[in-house]
Protein backbone atom coordinates (compact mmCIF):
# COMPACT_ATOMS: atom_id res chain seq x y z
CA UNK A 1 0.00 0.00 0.00
CA UNK A 2 1.30 3.47 -0.80
CA UNK A 3 2.11 5.52 2.26
CA UNK A 4 1.47 9.23 1.61
CA UNK A 5 3.64 10.36 4.51
CA UNK A 6 6.78 8.46 3.59
CA UNK A 7 6.24 8.13 -0.17
CA UNK A 8 6.96 4.41 0.11
CA UNK A 9 5.07 1.28 -0.74
CA UNK A 10 4.20 -0.80 2.29
CA UNK A 11 4.39 -4.33 0.94
CA UNK A 12 3.53 -5.87 4.30
CA UNK A 13 0.25 -4.02 4.49
CA UNK A 14 -0.49 -4.90 0.86
CA UNK A 15 0.21 -8.55 1.58
CA UNK A 16 -2.11 -8.39 4.61
CA UNK A 17 -4.89 -6.96 2.46
CA UNK A 18 -4.45 -9.75 -0.11
CA UNK A 19 -4.37 -12.38 2.62
CA UNK A 20 -7.44 -10.90 4.30
CA UNK A 21 -9.32 -10.86 1.01
CA UNK A 22 -8.39 -14.49 0.39
CA UNK A 23 -9.68 -15.53 3.80
CA UNK A 24 -12.85 -13.48 3.70
CA UNK A 25 -16.23 -15.12 3.33
CA UNK A 26 -19.17 -12.73 3.40
CA UNK A 27 -17.55 -10.49 6.01
CA UNK A 28 -15.93 -13.27 8.01
CA UNK A 29 -12.17 -13.20 8.11
CA UNK A 30 -10.00 -16.16 8.91
CA UNK A 31 -6.89 -14.95 10.68
CA UNK A 32 -4.32 -16.42 13.01
CA UNK A 33 -3.01 -13.22 14.54
CA UNK A 34 -4.86 -13.68 17.85
CA UNK A 35 -4.51 -17.43 18.29
CA UNK A 36 -1.34 -17.16 20.39
CA UNK A 37 -2.96 -14.78 22.85
CA UNK A 38 -6.15 -16.85 22.88
CA UNK A 39 -4.29 -20.08 23.67
CA UNK A 40 -2.30 -18.38 26.40
CA UNK A 41 -5.42 -16.89 27.98
CA UNK A 42 -7.19 -20.24 27.69
CA UNK A 43 -4.40 -22.01 29.54
CA UNK A 44 -4.21 -19.27 32.16
CA UNK A 45 -8.01 -19.25 32.50
CA UNK A 46 -8.26 -22.99 33.15
CA UNK A 47 -5.40 -22.84 35.66
CA UNK A 48 -7.05 -19.82 37.30
CA UNK A 49 -10.40 -21.57 37.66
CA UNK A 50 -8.81 -24.65 39.19
CA UNK A 51 -6.87 -22.45 41.64
CA UNK A 52 -9.98 -20.50 42.73
CA UNK A 53 -12.09 -23.66 42.94
CA UNK A 54 -9.29 -25.42 44.84
CA UNK A 55 -9.25 -22.62 47.42
CA UNK A 56 -13.05 -22.78 47.72
CA UNK A 57 -12.95 -26.58 48.20
CA UNK A 58 -10.34 -26.16 50.91
CA UNK A 59 -12.38 -23.45 52.62
CA UNK A 60 -15.60 -25.49 52.51
CA UNK A 61 -13.76 -28.52 53.89
CA UNK A 62 -12.47 -26.39 56.76
CA UNK A 63 -15.95 -24.96 57.36
CA UNK A 64 -17.40 -28.47 57.43
CA UNK A 65 -14.68 -29.64 59.77
CA UNK A 66 -15.25 -26.67 62.07
CA UNK A 67 -18.99 -27.38 61.99
CA UNK A 68 -18.40 -31.04 62.83
CA UNK A 69 -16.01 -30.16 65.67
CA UNK A 70 -18.63 -27.88 67.13
CA UNK A 71 -21.07 -30.79 67.30
CA UNK B 1 -57.46 21.46 12.96
CA UNK B 2 -53.79 22.19 12.50
CA UNK B 3 -52.97 19.30 14.82
CA UNK B 4 -55.13 16.93 12.78
CA UNK B 5 -53.51 18.10 9.60
CA UNK B 6 -50.04 17.57 11.08
CA UNK B 7 -51.02 14.11 12.30
CA UNK B 8 -52.42 13.26 8.88
CA UNK B 9 -49.24 14.29 7.11
CA UNK B 10 -47.17 12.37 9.65
CA UNK B 11 -49.19 9.18 9.05
CA UNK B 12 -48.94 9.75 5.32
CA UNK B 13 -45.17 10.07 5.51
CA UNK B 14 -44.97 6.82 7.48
CA UNK B 15 -47.03 5.00 4.84
CA UNK B 16 -44.84 6.50 2.14
CA UNK B 17 -41.72 5.29 3.95
CA UNK B 18 -43.19 1.76 4.33
CA UNK B 19 -44.26 1.72 0.69
CA UNK B 20 -40.76 2.81 -0.28
CA UNK B 21 -39.09 -0.12 1.51
CA UNK B 22 -36.77 -2.14 -0.68
CA UNK B 23 -38.04 -5.69 -0.97
CA UNK B 24 -34.69 -7.43 -1.07
CA UNK B 25 -32.79 -5.47 1.56
CA UNK B 26 -35.60 -4.45 3.89
CA UNK B 27 -38.85 -6.38 3.49
CA UNK B 28 -37.43 -9.93 3.16
CA UNK B 29 -35.01 -9.55 6.12
CA UNK B 30 -37.89 -8.12 8.16
CA UNK B 31 -40.08 -11.11 7.32
CA UNK B 32 -37.25 -13.53 8.14
CA UNK B 33 -36.83 -11.88 11.56
CA UNK B 34 -40.57 -12.15 12.17
CA UNK B 35 -40.26 -15.85 11.36
CA UNK B 36 -37.33 -16.17 13.78
CA UNK B 37 -39.32 -14.35 16.46
CA UNK B 38 -42.27 -16.63 15.76
CA UNK B 39 -40.03 -19.69 15.98
CA UNK B 40 -38.71 -18.59 19.38
CA UNK B 41 -42.28 -18.10 20.62
CA UNK B 42 -43.25 -21.51 19.19
CA UNK B 43 -40.29 -23.25 20.86
CA UNK B 44 -41.15 -21.55 24.15
CA UNK B 45 -44.83 -22.47 24.10
CA UNK B 46 -44.99 -25.75 22.20
CA UNK B 47 -41.66 -27.28 23.20
CA UNK B 48 -41.29 -25.65 26.64
CA UNK B 49 -37.74 -24.58 25.76
CA UNK B 50 -36.58 -21.89 28.22
CA UNK B 51 -40.01 -20.22 27.85
CA UNK B 52 -39.31 -17.52 30.43
CA UNK B 53 -36.71 -16.00 28.16
CA UNK B 54 -37.40 -17.26 24.66
CA UNK B 55 -41.00 -16.05 24.66
CA UNK B 56 -40.28 -12.40 25.59
CA UNK B 57 -37.26 -12.50 23.29
CA UNK B 58 -39.30 -13.86 20.38
CA UNK B 59 -41.93 -11.20 20.85
CA UNK B 60 -39.26 -8.54 21.20
CA UNK B 61 -37.68 -9.77 17.96
CA UNK B 62 -40.93 -9.11 16.13
CA UNK B 63 -41.30 -5.70 17.81
CA UNK B 64 -37.84 -4.44 16.90
CA UNK B 65 -38.29 -5.58 13.30
CA UNK B 66 -41.51 -3.72 12.66
CA UNK B 67 -41.27 -1.21 9.82
CA UNK B 68 -39.51 1.96 10.91
CA UNK B 69 -38.70 0.52 14.35
CA UNK B 70 -35.30 2.11 14.15
CA UNK B 71 -36.45 5.62 13.35
CA UNK B 72 -39.95 5.91 14.75
CA UNK B 73 -40.57 2.90 16.95
CA UNK B 74 -39.42 0.85 19.90
CA UNK B 75 -35.68 1.04 19.25
CA UNK B 76 -35.48 4.65 18.16
CA UNK B 77 -33.41 6.87 20.44
CA UNK B 78 -36.22 7.38 22.95
CA UNK B 79 -38.11 4.17 22.16
CA UNK B 80 -39.21 1.98 25.06
CA UNK B 81 -36.85 -0.91 24.34
CA UNK B 82 -33.89 1.40 23.81
CA UNK B 83 -34.61 3.09 27.15
CA UNK B 84 -34.89 -0.30 28.90
CA UNK B 85 -31.72 -1.51 27.17
CA UNK B 86 -29.73 1.46 28.39
CA UNK B 87 -31.25 1.18 31.86
CA UNK B 88 -30.66 -2.52 32.39
CA UNK B 89 -28.51 -4.31 29.83
CA UNK B 90 -25.93 -1.78 28.65
CA UNK B 91 -24.96 -1.12 32.28
CA UNK B 92 -25.32 -4.85 33.20
CA UNK B 93 -27.89 -4.13 35.93
CA UNK B 94 -30.51 -6.70 34.86
CA UNK B 95 -28.17 -9.73 34.80
CA UNK B 96 -26.83 -8.77 38.21
CA UNK B 97 -30.31 -8.40 39.72
CA UNK B 98 -31.24 -11.72 38.15
CA UNK B 99 -28.24 -13.25 39.88
CA UNK B 100 -29.70 -12.29 43.27
CA UNK B 101 -32.80 -14.29 42.37
CA UNK B 102 -30.77 -17.24 41.09
CA UNK B 103 -28.61 -17.21 44.22
CA UNK B 104 -31.76 -17.29 46.34
CA UNK B 105 -33.03 -20.30 44.37
CA UNK B 106 -29.90 -22.45 44.62
CA UNK B 107 -29.45 -24.96 47.40
CA UNK B 108 -25.70 -25.48 47.72
CA UNK B 109 -26.30 -28.34 50.19
CA UNK B 110 -25.24 -31.19 47.84
CA UNK B 111 -22.04 -29.28 47.05
CA UNK B 112 -21.29 -28.42 50.67
CA UNK B 113 -21.75 -32.00 51.80
CA UNK B 114 -19.23 -33.20 49.21
CA UNK B 115 -17.05 -30.21 48.25
CA UNK B 116 -14.54 -32.19 46.20
CA UNK B 117 -17.20 -32.53 43.50
CA UNK B 118 -16.62 -28.88 42.76
CA UNK B 119 -13.49 -29.79 40.82
CA UNK B 120 -15.74 -31.07 38.02
CA UNK B 121 -17.41 -27.68 37.84
CA UNK B 122 -13.99 -26.24 37.06
CA UNK B 123 -13.14 -28.91 34.47
CA UNK B 124 -16.43 -28.42 32.64
CA UNK B 125 -15.53 -24.82 31.81
CA UNK B 126 -13.04 -26.17 29.28
CA UNK B 127 -15.48 -25.51 26.45
CA UNK B 128 -15.31 -21.75 27.13
CA UNK B 129 -11.58 -21.59 26.62
CA UNK B 130 -11.50 -24.07 23.75
CA UNK B 131 -14.12 -21.96 21.98
CA UNK B 132 -12.15 -18.81 22.72
CA UNK B 133 -9.23 -20.26 20.76
CA UNK B 134 -11.40 -21.35 17.83
CA UNK B 135 -13.40 -18.11 17.75
CA UNK B 136 -10.21 -16.05 17.74
CA UNK B 137 -9.54 -17.44 14.24
CA UNK B 138 -12.60 -15.61 12.90
CA UNK B 139 -13.31 -12.72 15.23
CA UNK B 140 -11.31 -10.01 17.02
CA UNK B 141 -10.12 -11.35 20.37
CA UNK B 142 -12.66 -9.38 22.45
CA UNK B 143 -15.54 -10.66 20.33
CA UNK B 144 -14.09 -14.17 20.52
CA UNK B 145 -14.11 -13.91 24.32
CA UNK B 146 -17.73 -12.70 24.30
CA UNK B 147 -18.72 -15.63 22.09
CA UNK B 148 -16.75 -18.14 24.15
CA UNK B 149 -18.75 -17.24 27.26
CA UNK B 150 -21.76 -18.98 25.68
CA UNK B 151 -20.01 -22.04 27.12
CA UNK B 152 -20.75 -20.74 30.61
CA UNK B 153 -24.24 -22.15 29.92
CA UNK B 154 -25.54 -19.34 32.04
CA UNK B 155 -27.64 -16.54 30.54
CA UNK B 156 -26.90 -13.71 32.98
CA UNK B 157 -23.15 -14.42 32.85
CA UNK B 158 -23.22 -14.40 29.05
CA UNK B 159 -25.15 -11.13 28.97
CA UNK B 160 -22.93 -9.52 31.61
CA UNK B 161 -19.63 -10.51 29.99
CA UNK B 162 -20.73 -9.74 26.42
CA UNK B 163 -22.04 -6.32 27.50
CA UNK B 164 -18.93 -5.56 29.52
CA UNK B 165 -16.74 -6.45 26.54
CA UNK B 166 -18.86 -4.26 24.26
CA UNK B 167 -19.78 -7.10 21.92
CA UNK B 168 -21.56 -6.29 18.66
CA UNK B 169 -23.09 -9.78 18.63
CA UNK B 170 -24.91 -9.77 21.94
CA UNK B 171 -28.24 -10.80 20.36
CA UNK B 172 -26.75 -13.87 18.70
CA UNK B 173 -24.78 -14.74 21.83
CA UNK B 174 -27.86 -14.67 24.03
CA UNK B 175 -29.97 -16.65 21.57
CA UNK B 176 -27.20 -19.27 21.36
CA UNK B 177 -26.71 -19.40 25.15
CA UNK B 178 -30.37 -19.89 25.99
CA UNK B 179 -31.10 -22.17 23.04
CA UNK B 180 -28.32 -24.59 23.91
CA UNK B 181 -29.25 -24.49 27.59
CA UNK B 182 -32.69 -25.63 26.54
CA UNK B 183 -31.11 -28.24 24.26
CA UNK B 184 -28.88 -29.75 26.98
CA UNK B 185 -30.97 -32.98 27.02
CA UNK B 186 -30.25 -33.34 23.30
CA UNK B 187 -26.66 -32.08 23.14
CA UNK B 188 -25.11 -33.84 26.14
CA UNK B 189 -26.15 -37.53 25.90
CA UNK B 190 -24.38 -38.32 22.60
CA UNK B 191 -21.18 -36.63 23.80
CA UNK B 192 -21.30 -38.50 27.12
CA UNK B 193 -21.95 -41.83 25.41
CA UNK B 194 -19.20 -41.23 22.90
CA UNK B 195 -16.62 -40.61 25.63
CA UNK B 196 -17.61 -43.32 28.11
CA UNK B 197 -17.88 -47.09 28.01
CA UNK B 198 -20.95 -48.97 29.18
CA UNK B 199 -18.93 -50.21 32.15
CA UNK B 200 -18.00 -46.66 33.14
CA UNK B 201 -21.60 -45.50 32.88
CA UNK B 202 -22.58 -48.26 35.28
CA UNK B 203 -20.18 -47.17 38.03
CA UNK B 204 -22.14 -46.67 41.21
CA UNK B 205 -21.21 -43.94 43.63
CA UNK B 206 -22.03 -44.16 47.29
CA UNK B 207 -23.92 -41.12 48.53
CA UNK B 208 -23.06 -40.06 52.03
CA UNK B 209 -25.67 -37.46 52.76
CA UNK B 210 -23.65 -35.60 55.35
CA UNK B 211 -25.58 -32.97 57.22
CA UNK B 212 -24.37 -29.44 56.57
CA UNK B 213 -24.41 -27.09 59.52
CA UNK B 214 -26.33 -23.84 59.28
CA UNK B 215 -23.13 -21.97 60.05
CA UNK B 216 -21.45 -23.52 57.00
CA UNK B 217 -24.42 -22.62 54.82
CA UNK B 218 -24.28 -19.00 56.01
CA UNK B 219 -20.50 -18.66 55.80
CA UNK B 220 -20.24 -20.31 52.35
CA UNK B 221 -21.57 -17.36 50.31
CA UNK B 222 -19.49 -14.90 52.31
CA UNK B 223 -16.29 -16.93 52.02
CA UNK B 224 -16.76 -17.59 48.29
CA UNK B 225 -17.37 -13.89 47.62
CA UNK B 226 -14.19 -12.96 49.49
CA UNK B 227 -12.10 -15.63 47.74
CA UNK B 228 -13.41 -14.70 44.29
CA UNK B 229 -12.95 -11.00 45.04
CA UNK B 230 -9.35 -11.46 46.16
CA UNK B 231 -8.19 -14.03 43.60
CA UNK B 232 -10.26 -12.91 40.62
CA UNK B 233 -11.46 -9.33 41.28
CA UNK B 234 -13.31 -9.12 37.95
CA UNK B 235 -15.65 -11.91 39.05
CA UNK B 236 -16.38 -10.25 42.40
CA UNK B 237 -19.51 -8.44 41.25
CA UNK B 238 -20.98 -11.52 39.54
CA UNK B 239 -20.16 -13.91 42.37
CA UNK B 240 -21.08 -11.25 44.92
CA UNK B 241 -24.65 -10.80 43.67
CA UNK B 242 -25.13 -14.57 43.27
CA UNK B 243 -23.85 -15.20 46.78
CA UNK B 244 -25.82 -12.30 48.25
CA UNK B 245 -28.99 -13.97 46.98
CA UNK B 246 -27.85 -17.23 48.53
CA UNK B 247 -27.07 -15.56 51.85
CA UNK B 248 -30.58 -14.07 51.91
CA UNK B 249 -31.87 -17.62 51.39
CA UNK B 250 -29.71 -19.31 54.00
CA UNK B 251 -29.63 -16.72 56.77
CA UNK B 252 -33.00 -17.86 58.06
CA UNK B 253 -34.24 -14.42 59.06
CA UNK B 254 -35.13 -13.06 55.62
CA UNK B 255 -37.60 -15.64 54.37
CA UNK B 256 -39.85 -12.98 52.91
CA UNK B 257 -36.97 -11.34 51.00
CA UNK B 258 -35.73 -14.73 49.88
CA UNK B 259 -39.14 -15.61 48.50
CA UNK B 260 -39.38 -12.22 46.78
CA UNK B 261 -35.93 -12.63 45.23
CA UNK B 262 -36.71 -16.16 44.02
CA UNK B 263 -40.07 -15.32 42.54
CA UNK B 264 -40.98 -11.66 42.09
CA UNK B 265 -37.52 -10.22 41.44
CA UNK B 266 -36.36 -13.07 39.19
CA UNK B 267 -39.61 -13.07 37.21
CA UNK B 268 -39.73 -9.31 36.83
CA UNK B 269 -36.15 -9.07 35.62
CA UNK B 270 -36.60 -12.05 33.31
CA UNK B 271 -39.58 -10.41 31.62
CA UNK B 272 -37.70 -7.14 31.11
CA UNK B 273 -34.45 -8.86 30.16
CA UNK B 274 -36.05 -11.07 27.55
CA UNK B 275 -37.80 -8.32 25.69
CA UNK B 276 -34.90 -5.90 26.09
CA UNK B 277 -32.11 -8.10 24.74
CA UNK B 278 -34.21 -8.44 21.59
CA UNK B 279 -33.04 -4.90 20.84
CA UNK B 280 -30.00 -6.51 19.23
CA UNK B 281 -32.14 -8.81 17.12
CA UNK B 282 -32.81 -6.38 14.29
CA UNK B 283 -32.37 -7.84 10.84
CA UNK B 284 -29.34 -5.76 9.91
CA UNK B 285 -27.31 -7.01 12.88
CA UNK B 286 -28.68 -10.52 13.14
CA UNK B 287 -28.96 -11.87 9.59
CA UNK B 288 -25.25 -12.27 9.01
CA UNK B 289 -22.78 -15.10 8.53
CA UNK B 290 -21.30 -14.11 11.86
CA UNK B 291 -24.55 -15.08 13.60
CA UNK B 292 -24.49 -18.50 11.95
CA UNK B 293 -20.89 -18.97 13.03
CA UNK B 294 -21.69 -17.84 16.59
CA UNK B 295 -24.50 -20.40 16.80
CA UNK B 296 -22.03 -23.06 15.63
CA UNK B 297 -19.39 -21.94 18.12
CA UNK B 298 -21.97 -22.04 20.91
CA UNK B 299 -22.57 -25.69 20.13
CA UNK B 300 -18.81 -26.31 20.15
CA UNK B 301 -18.63 -24.66 23.58
CA UNK B 302 -21.36 -26.89 25.04
CA UNK B 303 -19.86 -30.05 23.52
CA UNK B 304 -16.39 -29.32 24.85
CA UNK B 305 -17.74 -28.29 28.27
CA UNK B 306 -19.35 -31.70 28.49
CA UNK B 307 -16.25 -33.43 27.17
CA UNK B 308 -14.02 -31.51 29.61
CA UNK B 309 -16.01 -32.67 32.63
CA UNK B 310 -16.31 -36.29 31.50
CA UNK B 311 -12.65 -36.64 30.47
CA UNK B 312 -11.46 -35.05 33.71
CA UNK B 313 -13.44 -37.60 35.72
CA UNK B 314 -11.93 -40.40 33.61
CA UNK B 315 -8.49 -38.92 34.24
CA UNK B 316 -9.05 -38.88 38.02
CA UNK B 317 -10.31 -42.47 37.89
CA UNK B 318 -6.87 -43.59 36.69
CA UNK B 319 -5.52 -42.79 40.15
CA UNK B 320 -8.49 -43.99 42.20
CA UNK B 321 -8.98 -47.54 43.52
CA UNK B 322 -12.04 -49.64 42.64
CA UNK B 323 -15.00 -48.64 44.75
CA UNK B 324 -13.80 -45.03 44.95
CA UNK B 325 -14.02 -44.25 41.24
CA UNK B 326 -16.30 -41.52 39.93
CA UNK B 327 -18.97 -42.25 37.40
CA UNK B 328 -17.49 -40.07 34.63
CA UNK B 329 -20.93 -38.97 33.53
CA UNK B 330 -21.21 -36.69 36.57
CA UNK B 331 -18.41 -34.58 35.09
CA UNK B 332 -20.82 -33.55 32.34
CA UNK B 333 -23.08 -31.96 34.96
CA UNK B 334 -20.33 -29.41 35.61
CA UNK B 335 -21.84 -27.10 33.03
CA UNK B 336 -23.98 -24.49 34.63
CA UNK B 337 -27.29 -25.41 32.98
CA UNK B 338 -29.15 -26.13 36.21
CA UNK B 339 -30.96 -28.44 36.82
CA UNK B 340 -31.23 -29.90 33.30
CA UNK B 341 -27.70 -31.20 33.18
CA UNK B 342 -27.91 -33.12 36.47
CA UNK B 343 -31.21 -34.63 35.36
CA UNK B 344 -29.65 -35.74 32.06
CA UNK B 345 -26.81 -37.49 33.90
CA UNK B 346 -29.21 -39.10 36.37
CA UNK B 347 -31.39 -40.36 33.53
CA UNK B 348 -28.43 -41.78 31.61
CA UNK B 349 -27.29 -43.56 34.78
CA UNK B 350 -30.72 -45.15 35.21
CA UNK B 351 -30.75 -46.22 31.55
CA UNK B 352 -27.63 -48.32 32.15
CA UNK B 353 -28.55 -49.57 35.61
CA UNK B 354 -31.98 -48.91 37.06
CA UNK B 355 -30.56 -48.94 40.59
CA UNK B 356 -27.82 -46.39 39.93
CA UNK B 357 -28.96 -43.09 41.42
CA UNK B 358 -26.57 -40.32 40.45
CA UNK B 359 -28.89 -37.36 41.02
CA UNK B 360 -27.38 -36.05 44.25
CA UNK B 361 -23.81 -36.31 42.97
CA UNK B 362 -24.78 -34.73 39.67
CA UNK B 363 -26.67 -31.96 41.46
CA UNK B 364 -23.59 -31.18 43.57
CA UNK B 365 -21.49 -30.96 40.41
CA UNK B 366 -24.20 -28.93 38.66
CA UNK B 367 -24.38 -26.21 41.33
CA UNK B 368 -20.60 -26.09 41.45
CA UNK B 369 -20.74 -25.51 37.71
CA UNK B 370 -22.89 -22.47 38.43
CA UNK B 371 -20.16 -21.02 40.64
CA UNK B 372 -17.32 -22.08 38.33
CA UNK B 373 -18.99 -20.59 35.25
CA UNK B 374 -19.24 -17.24 37.00
CA UNK B 375 -15.58 -17.47 37.97
CA UNK B 376 -14.79 -18.29 34.33
CA UNK B 377 -16.71 -15.17 33.30
CA UNK B 378 -14.58 -13.19 35.73
CA UNK B 379 -11.43 -14.72 34.25
CA UNK B 380 -12.52 -13.72 30.75
CA UNK B 381 -13.19 -10.18 31.97
CA UNK B 382 -9.84 -9.98 33.75
CA UNK B 383 -8.09 -10.92 30.49
CA UNK B 384 -10.10 -8.87 28.04
CA UNK B 385 -12.08 -6.31 30.03
CA UNK B 386 -11.17 -2.66 29.87
CA UNK B 387 -10.51 -2.53 33.58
Amino acid sequence: MFNLLTNTVDTTAAAEVVAEAAGTVQGLQFHTSDIGEALLCSAAGMVGIFVVVGIIILSVSLLNKAGADKK
Amino acid sequence: MAILSELGSKILSIFEAIAGMDIQTEVIPMLIMWAIGGTLIYLAIAKDMEPTLLLPMGFGTILVNLPLALTEGVISEHGAIEVLYNAGVANELFPLLLFIGIGAMIDFGPLLSNPKLMIFGAAAQFGIFFTLSIASLFFPINEAASIAIIGAADGPTSIFVASELGSNYIGAIIVAAYSYMALVPIVQPPVIKLLTTKKERKIRMKYEGKAVSKRTRILFPIVVSIIAGVVSPQSAVLIGFLMFGNLVRECGVLDSLSETAQKVLANLITILLGITVARNMNAEDFLTWETALILGLGLVAFIFDTAGGVLFAKFLNIFLPEGKKFNPMIGAAGISAFPMSSRVVHKLGLEEDNQNFLLMHATGVNVSGQVASVIAGGMILSFFGQG
